[in-house]
């Protein structure tokens, strides 16, 4: 585990870390799993592939966080694991991710620990020292 | 280190000083309770909108005023219309959240034992906590006019009357709203959702009138000490929460092409004059349009289940309907302007409601924690000074993780039901989070805007039964 929540007085403050920028996504999507998670976990489960393009990587970030907020809502699912995420920088200077996200049905018993309406840009940060990343973001809870 | 010096303009309102790029000094209303408390965050994002563009007067903080993002929560700005700008960020992702409060006409006394069973009927009954649930599910040609003219719809549908309309903000429906400005993602999330109260801060509380001050008005309006009040917290829901989200992304791509500098990235605007402005204003009304029917959904099926399962004698009324979290075309002093209330409620004394006979200032309601009730205001002439705003409600002393650590679910709920409220909810960490400890005292935020001359309040009242989402 390579994420921190951060006290936020309304909100949910997120610090993920990682020797690369696939691993720190992959920290990060760990963390908002955290809060998505069935924890009353239903028996069906799928797989949910993924995949994202940016000009910012930080843009990339709220908008991975914002399509599983939408499908976890639309279709019913609540991501629970992470099968594979990989982030790169493509030749035209954007970012390409591509994720397999573990997925079960949410049922009238689900119980996540709460929903998220949005991911903020408020403090959004994701900065790269020493070969190492990190990102720091808020969610509207 | 962040230094800020807070000058006192008189009792309960203090001034951070126009610097940097601050166009505009900051005020908040504050007594020395609340000023204690103060979170340095707060005060940054205050700065923070006092440097965007063309705002008007002063960057504003209600006492409830706690650490937010891009506003400060209970943050207001004005800015001209149509020549100034319009940001997302002074409005929150759930448009239109709001508080919504009915009389029932029958004693706490009367049905004192049947509260608990009540509760737990609700409970069962109102679609809460996350995902798809709803009491109504419309086609998506019908959720355009909804969009288009909220609980007006609804109430034609058939659930409520003409009166809910008469005393909810703008009769229920913004005009200026425009389904087409509201994208595909935004409807297939609201379509599965409308009559549903959500989760996080979201409730549903069943009250008692415990004080009177205002004699006059709860006369006429029928309102009696001992009163079984009913009250309801909720917003737009995901189609709300989608239209920020996309709105957010599509500003966000404009302002990069121009180049300009944000102190925080989610203060993200347009001039509100120009397409994509005048766009996404209509798409905000369309969100707060769906909030409207959203409530008055909830209160149809409270108010139907009240009556059979309650007392046939029940008259469930409502008293008024507040929004929160929305950004409205106004005129003051002759000049249109656009007021952005985050966690804040509109109140113009000028504007006024029947009750009874007789038409009064309309009220705004300032619920606490989930053990202190509420208050009604009547609205004071010296609301000017906020662009006619007052507080939405307690505001959060504790953030969420603090109070997770601090709280635990099942003393929460046992000390509440020592005090005789029976609390109900989806989810344990709710409860923990919204802790009373974790709120600031209802009465200093009451205090601070009566003393300051804001407001005044009509009545108090305890709650008995809380239903969190």
């Amino acid at each position: 585990m390579n994420y921190r929540f951060f006290d936020h007085t309304a909100d949910v403050g997120i610090e993920a870390r990682g020797k690369s920028l696939s691993s720190m996504f992959k920290s990060s999507a760990q963390a908002v799993l955290s809060i998505m998670k069935d924890r009353n976990r239903a028996k069906t489960s799928a797989g949910l592939y993924l995949e994202l393009k940016s000009d910012r990587v930080e843009n990339l970030l709220i908008e991975f966080i914002s399509e599983i907020i939408y499908i976890s809502e639309v279709k019913s699912i609540l991501p629970s694991e992470i099968r594979m995420l990989k982030v790169k920088k493509l030749q035209s200077g954007e970012y390409l991710m591509k994720v397999l996200l573990e997925t079960t049905k949410a049922e009238k018993n689900s119980r996540p620990r709460k929903s998220i309406k949005g991911a903020t840009f408020s403090g959004l940060s994701v900065e790269e020292k020493d070969g190492s990343f990190c990102a720091r973001f808020i969610l509207d809870v | 280190m962040y230094k800020r010096e807070l000058r006192l303009v008189s009792e309960n309102l203090y001034e951070i000083e126009k610097k940097g790029s601050m166009n505009v000094p900051g005020r908040i209303y504050a007594n020395d309770n609340i000023l204690r408390s103060i979170d340095i965050n707060v005060l940054s994002q205050i700065e923070n909108v006092a440097s965007l563009p063309g705002i008007i007067s002063y960057s504003l903080a209600m006492p409830d005023a706690h650490w937010g993002y891009g506003f400060p929560i209970g943050g207001v700005a004005a800015f001209p219309f149509p020549d100034g700008i319009i940001s997302p960020g002074g409005i929150g992702y759930d448009i239109n959240c709001g508080v919504r409060l009915m009389k029932t006409g029958i004693t706490y006394r009367e049905v004192q034992k049947k509260i608990r069973p009540l509760t737990d009927k609700l409970f069962q009954n109102i679609p809460l906590g996350l995902g798809q649930g709803a009491i109504y599910r419309p086609d998506k040609a019908e959720l355009s006019k909804i969009l288009s003219r909220g609980a007006q719809y609804i109430v034609e549908k058939g659930f409520g009357d003409k009166e809910d309309l008469q005393r909810c903000d703008s009769n229920g429906c913004i005009p200026e709203a425009d389904a087409e400005a509201v994208s595909d993602r935004a409807k297939e999330r609201g379509l599965g959702q409308l009559g549903s109260l959500g989760a996080g801060n979201h409730f549903i509380e069943i009250d008692v009138v415990e004080e009177i001050f205002d004699e006059h008005f709860t006369r006429e309006a029928g309102i009696f000490k001992g009163e079984l009040f009913l009250m309801i917290h909720s917003g737009s829901r995901g189609l709300g929460h989608q239209i920020t989200t996309d709105w957010i992304s599509i500003l966000m791509k404009e302002i990069r092409k121009k180049d300009i500098f944000l102190r925080d990235r989610q203060l993200v605007y347009t001039e509100a004059n120009t397409e994509a402005g005048k766009r996404y204003f209509s798409a905000m009304n369309a969100g707060a349009n769906f909030a409207f029917a959203n409530r008055q959904l909830m209160s149809h099926k409270i108010r139907t289940m009240f009556t059979q399962y309650l007392s046939n004698q029940a008259r469930v009324e409502l008293i008024c309907d507040c929004c929160h979290n929305i950004a409205m075309k106004e005129s003051i002093n002759g000049k249109n302007i656009i007021v952005h209330r985050k966690g804040a409620t509109r109140a113009d004394p000028k504007e006024k409601t029947i009750y009874g006979n007789k038409s009064f200032s309309s009220p705004v309601i300032v619920p606490g924690s989930m053990g202190s009730g509420f208050h009604l205001l009547s609205p004071e002439e010296k609301c000017a000074d906020t662009f006619f705003s007052l507080p939405h409600g307690a505001g959060r002393l504790l953030g969420r993780k603090q109070a997770c650590r601090k709280f635990k679910e099942n003393d929460i709920k046992k000390e509440l039901m020592n005090k005789g409220i029976y609390v109900k909810n989806y989810s344990s960490e709710g409860v923990s989070e919204e802790a009373p400890g974790a709120y600031k005292g209802l009465e200093d935020v009451v205090e601070t805007v009566t003393k300051v001359g804001l407001a005044r309040s009509i009545l108090r009242g305890r709650p008995v039964g809380n239903i969190k989402g």
